[in-house]
């Protein structure tokens, strides 16, 4: 590594710090907010985290998720709040893992997609069986009540329902963040060792085009009906 | 705007992680009245502080591995 590079990983600039997390909070309400109106079996609140964690570094990663579950248990549910440590471990997954090479290639950053889905799942079942008992009113309770009708205790239900849940939603948050950081300033991510992603650009515009026709139409819709 | 290093990160995520904390309390109470929930305010306070106490851990140890480069 040299030098310059070193210098760019260490030191970042205030203003990237300024303006890349509270976009990244948004990024993440907007997507919570979606999930939870659409009722999509995924939670979407971990994409601006992604970024975060990949380019700023896990602790800036985890501050934007901190902040991403105190506005959202304020705007949707006082559920997220306790939730809000799985949006700091899934940051210092997806921060260090980068660090420590796990980005290099496409198929290194989908074992840390995996991984960050594992960490996360096993931070969350603990705090979904003792604190809310099971049930969140999120999709996957009803996977959760499936498999505890196949006879599955509490704690493997829930592990086994969020864990199918984590996997689809962290492939899908890491990957759209990849997406993102094609868009972001070279020397924002010159010093990472991060896979290309150039042609997933296109995607991240197709992706955000239709977020922003499903927001449009939720709120034509909460319109009419007001 | 100047630049910022490890040890504001780290700085920056522990004041919020105890913003997070001073939260707790209202939560665990909100949480305990909604009509799913069927544990007590205690115990989901109880619950919440042990998973923000395992951040809180992982915090201190990047701290102590924080080399004194900046």
């Amino acid at each position: 590594m040299t030098a310059e590079t070193k210098s760019v990983r260490v030191k970042i600039p205030m203003t990237y710090v300024v303006a890349l997390v509270p976009v990244a909070a948004a990024l993440n309400i907007i997507g919570g907010v979606i999930n939870s109106a659409l009722r999509l079996p995924t939670f979407l609140d971990m994409i601006g985290t992604a970024v975060v964690a990949i380019t700023l570094g896990p602790w800036w990663g985890a501050l934007t998720g901190v902040i991403t579950n105190v506005v959202l248990a304020f705007v949707q549910s006082p559920v997220a709040l306790p939730f809000a440590a799985c949006n700091v471990v899934g940051a210092l997954v997806w921060g260090y893992g980068v660090r420590w090479g796990m980005g290099k290639n496409f198929v290194r950053f989908f074992i840390l997609n995996i991984l960050v889905a594992l960490f996360v799942t096993l931070q969350a079942v603990p705090i979904y069986v003792f604190v809310f008992g099971g049930a969140t009113g999120h999709f996957s309770d009803m996977m959760t009540a499936a498999f505890l009708a196949m006879g599955q205790n509490l704690i493997v239900s829930v592990f086994s329902s969020n864990i199918i849940v984590s996997l689809a939603d962290k492939i899908l948050s890491g990957f759209l963040a990849l997406a993102i950081l094609e868009a972001l300033p070279k020397t924002l991510v010159m010093g990472l060792e991060v896979t290309k992603a150039e042609r997933m650009q296109k995607i991240a515009w197709i992706v955000a085009g239709l977020v922003v026709a499903v927001l449009l139409v939720f709120i034509y819709v909460y319109g009419l009906r007001k | 705007m100047g630049t910022v290093g490890r040890k504001a990160e780290l700085g920056a995520a522990i004041i919020v992680l105890g913003l997070l904390a001073l939260l707790l309390p209202w939560s665990s109470a909100t949480v305990a009245s909604l009509d799913f929930v069927p544990s007590d305010a205690y115990s989901i306070l109880t619950g919440t502080v042990y998973a923000l106490g395992i951040i809180v851990i992982l915090a201190g140890i990047a701290v102590l591995r924080l080399k004194e480069e900046e």
